[in-house]
């Protein structure tokens, strides 16, 4: 044998046995968890040392702000179109509204397109000054009468499950065209390819008779149906107050101002819309391109209109980042990737990637009460914003009757057999105290949330008006209270069969995943009999499940469409709203929900809403409508060289809703 | 060989027609609300909302009908409306071809380039200490996932060094590529470039194009190393190869012109598996490295359920597969002079 055959060889055993006994060492045991105690959470224990930062990264691109999202792609730049966040952000750079929020305030209003405005004594009357000297990127000039066309064509449009549901609940006390046109018609079982044409006509009319221009005197106004104390955050939103040039819509192939035609436009596909990948603004930035899939650019308004700071300190003229490139990009190493190597100046960071990131974090600036306090670590090299609550809130919802027509794979046998639940599980207050004690609040925040979340008090978040300020929320996590009510359900039944149940959550989801995998060990380790499956599902399945009202409990989240309390218990707790009528609460109680909810809304007075929905908030916890789990607390990455980020919870994306307020140098 | 080739092309539509069809029986065990969630990614907001979508789409219509509404627009050359990337269906294909086009001529010089040159020495070097090498090589390569594989580099000669970015371009490239000064010829930019004249350009393409380059090259020159090899081993233990040695030729010629010809014919199979592979999107790489190609096109529509564009997907992978199909039996008829091509 060879000698250089003979140490291969050996080289080959040695590899070997190495493997081999470092697969045989014994696993570290793990610390027995007492039963009904939830495992303490797994601190990583970092092996190596961060890598050191990149020192002194130069500013590349110093003319372009670079933004990558991780959630996805607008479905169009149609403002009319628009209902989720990516197209938002984007439209609020090319298009304005009447007004605007005052830098991070989301109660008070700048001029923007309006010059002022004025309400009646009443409240349901306003009356807007539209601004002179205003130029549409393409040319057009600005007048009252783009300013109700673009509601007008907006509502008409009414594209399904679309954004104008709130401007039909401010303007008509209804939420769809077509609710308005059956209205009209006398009969609102009717379908709405029966809806006669006059009737259709008269619709029309009703919308445009909502809002009227008067291009001598300069002026728009609106008249809703009630007072509606949240009117200038409607305007101020992108679906529902950004303004489009009549004339060149027009000529372009949008909908002609024509009462007897608007039809033709009505529910359009995105990709039909004028609007969908063009964009005509008045606002700081014009859309450059849209590549699908690869980026949306956009650059500075040349002829911005401007002149004076939208703020005190605030930015005014052209805005001063030339360009903006908005990519997204799904794969977090390749996101890091590019902020590390400085090409991306801001990246989404889920959660469960921060403590791989934030120790590279060189200022962190603290939100919350105390707005732009920031600390210098002395390493890294981008600034960190944290401590920013979002307006967005995670409910577990019950659902109180479920329905087994069909069969129901999420209820097992579907009776109080140990085996399954029955429909009306959740009708059983016991339950739902139950469940609530048995969520471990904590250990979500801290470990899904990486400690960036409220435990929730309630539908109404923390800093609006309703929310009980100095009030702990009603549940925290207390086995023992969660034995207690147990015992006490179905008169002792539940206690003794025991009961099995499946939780569903979406695929993709983790920190839905986690949600549901706490919830199970809460409720499990109350009775070995106690048994609940957790299922991940694709959305689809989810959709559907969700639809035929079959899930026990379903695991959402809410964004808010507009600041104010209105929309937090109105989708929540009202019979009509998006999570309210799938919970299938009994009448009477749906019924008191929904008086209140209408009653405050029907208020203008802050002093006069304030107590019924601070009310509806302790109702709401009282009752356990649902699990209130919790309030996201949001993050920001930036590149240390970009200045001027402040928090807007009511922004679609405070990164880069309004890039013209942000700047890009040392 | 003419005959050959229309025949082999006229089994296009055939397969067209039975890949569809198979994908619309799949589709059929869908619920229309579950297809709805195309259109609806959030809880709907009013009651009804998904009802209405089924009806405004047809998804409760007969499968049948669908099938033959969908199959009347591919003839008009409509491919429908792809929700996953905002476009047509056949504009995504056309946008994104180029770029994998782009990828797989670059990845294929050293992915069967190198990888038949290695297997070739490994052959020749039976049993010695290069052979052992390519070996464990070979091994390695083919056990590192490869997106384990492509992160890694991506950090090293990305995050760090900044050599070698993710995507098709630098900002400031893409910039001029679309602007009026620049004409776009193939949509390929390293050729455009050169057509163009502008050699910074091309660098900056041939830069974003090396670590997806070298990640689809890792893995695939194990591949094709070892069926190389297994392959030259063999051919050089015939008879004939002694012969022409002992005529006195040098072993390079018995090699490359004597036993490689032959022993190729796996590897052309092989080769060509491979190439199609790459033509159809490598999902994996696309996705780290951003590059926007049909692979990862194909992975965001077939996760949202986009059953237009995973049918277009389909055609155009039909059409790859019958015609580098071909592509690879002609090679075949040169190869080896006597196969003949009924």
């Amino acid at each position: 044998m060879s000698s250089k055959l003979r140490w291969a060889r050996v080289v080959s055993a040695i590899v070997v046995l190495t493997m081999v006994l470092a697969a045989c060492a014994p696993a570290p045991t793990p610390t027995p968890v007492p039963p009904g105690e939830t495992p303490p959470p797994v601190e990583a224990t970092p092996t190596t040392p961060p890598p050191p930062p990149p020192p002194g990264l130069e500013i590349k691109n110093p003319d372009t702000y670079m933004a990558i999202g991780g959630a996805g792609w607008p479905e169009t730049l149609d403002p009319a179109w628009t209902y989720e966040t990516a197209g938002c952000a984007m439209e609020n750079n090319i298009y304005e509204g009447l007004v605007w929020f005052n830098r991070e305030r989301t109660e008070e209003f700048v001029p923007l397109l309006a010059t002022d405005w004025e309400v009646n004594e009443t409240g349901d009357v306003w009356t807007f000054y539209v601004r002179e000297g205003v130029t549409f990127h393409e040319g057009g000039t600005l007048e009252p009468h783009d300013v109700t066309y673009s509601l007008h064509r907006a509502m008409l449009m009414d594209r399904i499950d679309g954004a104008h549901w709130m401007n039909f609940e401010a303007f008509f006390g209804l939420y769809t065209m077509e609710d308005l046109a059956k209205e009209i018609a006398g009969d609102p079982e009717m379908e709405f390819a029966d809806v006669p044409a006059d009737a259709l006509v008269e619709a029309c009319e009703a919308v445009k008779a909502i809002a009227v221009a008067d291009d001598e005197a300069g002026t728009v106004i609106y008249k809703l149906a009630a007072p509606t104390p949240w009117f200038l955050a409607l305007l101020a939103n992108a679906w529902s107050g950004m303004i489009v040039d009549k004339e060149w819509m027009i000529e372009n192939g949008a909908w002609d101002d024509d009462c007897a035609t608007w039809v033709e436009w009505y529910d359009p596909p995105a990709e039909e819309t004028v609007l969908f990948s063009v964009g005509n603004g008045t606002g700081p930035y014009k859309l450059d391109h849209w590549t699908p899939g690869e980026e949306i650019v956009l650059v500075a308004n040349e002829n911005y209109w401007r002149t004076e700071p939208i703020w005190e300190g605030g930015p005014s003229g052209v805005a001063s980042i030339p360009r903006f490139v908005y990519k997204n990009i799904a794969e977090w190493g390749t996101r890091l990737a590019m902020f590390e190597a400085g090409d991306a100046d801001y990246i989404y960071v889920p959660p469960p990637f921060r403590a791989q990131t934030e120790p590279d974090a060189k200022i962190v600036c603290y939100e919350g009460d105390e707005l732009g306090r920031c600390e210098e670590t002395g390493t890294g090299y981008y600034k960190l914003f944290r401590d920013m609550p979002r307006p967005v809130m995670t409910p577990a919802q019950f659902n109180w009757q479920i329905n087994m027509e069909g069969g129901n794979p999420f209820v097992g046998s579907g009776e109080l057999d140990g085996n399954g639940i029955p429909p009306d599980f959740f009708m059983d207050k016991h339950v739902r105290y139950a469940f609530n004690y048995c969520f471990d609040f904590d250990a979500l925040i801290q470990d899904a949330m990486s400690g960036d979340g409220i435990q929730a008090q309630g539908p109404i978040i923390k800093g609006m008006m309703g929310y009980r300020e100095g009030e702990p929320p009603l549940f925290s996590y207390d086995p023992a209270k969660c034995e207690e009510e147990f015992k006490q359900a179905f008169g002792g039944e539940l206690w003794e069969n025991g009961f099995y149940m499946q939780l569903a959550y979406n695929i993709g989801n983790e920190t839905r995943r986690i949600a549901s995998e706490i919830l199970k060990a809460g409720v499990e380790a109350a009775n070995p009999d106690f048994n609940v499956s957790v299922v991940g599902m694709p959305w689809p399945v989810l959709l559907d499940s969700r639809r035929a009202q079959k899930l026990p409990i379903y695991i959402g989240g809410w964004l808010e469409d507009f600041h104010d309390p209105h929309n937090w218990v109105h989708p929540f707790l009202h019979s009509q709203g998006a999570y309210g009528r799938v919970i299938n609460m009994p009448e009477e109680l749906a019924a008191e929900f929904d008086a209140l909810i209408e009653e405050a809304a029907s208020l203008v007075s802050v002093e006069e809403r304030r107590p019924i929905y601070e009310e509806i908030q302790l109702k709401a916890q009282e009752e356990a409508v649902v699990i209130w789990i919790y309030q996201e607390i949001q993050r920001s990455h930036l590149q240390e060289w970009i200045h001027g980020f402040y928090f807007n919870p009511a922004y679609c994306s405070n990164e880069y809703s309004y890039v013209y307020a942000l700047s890009k140098g040392q | 060989m003419r005959t050959y080739i229309i025949r082999r092309l006229l089994i296009l539509p055939v397969l067209v027609l039975g890949v569809t069809i198979l994908i619309f029986v799949l589709i059929s065990m869908l619920t229309p609300y579950e297809r709805a969630a195309l259109y609806v990614t959030d809880i709907p907001k009013r009651q009804g909302a998904i009802d209405d979508v089924i009806a405004k789409y047809g998804l409760d219509d007969p499968i049948h009908e669908q099938y033959l509404r969908w199959m009347g627009k591919v003839v008009r050359g409509d491919l429908g409306w792809s929700k996953t990337d905002k476009s047509p269906v056949a504009e995504v294909i056309r946008r994104r071809l180029p770029a994998t086009v782009e990828l797989t001529l670059f990845a294929s010089l050293p992915m069967v380039g190198v990888g038949i040159w290695l297997g070739i020495q490994a052959a020749v070097n039976h049993n010695k200490f290069i052979d052992q090498i390519l070996r464990v090589n070979s091994i390695i390569g083919w056990s590192i996932p490869i997106f384990v594989f492509a992160l890694i580099v991506m950090m090293i000669f990305y995050a760090r060094l900044q050599w070698f970015p993710p995507g098709r371009l630098s900002d400031w490239a893409q910039r001029i590529v679309l602007s009026d000064e620049f004409s776009r010829y193939t949509q390929l930019n390293t050729i455009d470039s050169l057509l163009n004249g502008r050699g910074d350009i091309l660098l900056d393409a041939v830069r974003h194009l090396v670590l997806p380059v070298l990640s689809l090259s890792y893995l695939n020159w194990a591949l094709i190393l070892r069926v190389t090899r297994s392959s030259m081993l063999e051919t050089l233990r015939q008879d004939y190869l002694t012969t022409a040695r002992a005529k006195g030729l040098t072993e390079r010629n018995v090699v490359n012109k004597h036993a490689l010809p032959n022993a190729l014919i796996p590897v052309a199979t092989i080769g060509g598996l491979v190439l199609i592979a790459l033509l159809n999107g490598v999902v994996i790489t696309e996705t780290v490295f951003n590059y926007p190609g049909i692979g990862s096109f194909m992975a965001q529509a077939a996760i949202t359920l986009d059953v237009i564009s995973v049918l277009g997907i389909a055609l155009y992978a039909g059409v790859v597969l019958v015609v580098g199909n071909l592509v690879v039996d002609l090679l075949y008829a040169f190869l080896d002079p006597r196969i003949r091509l009924a």
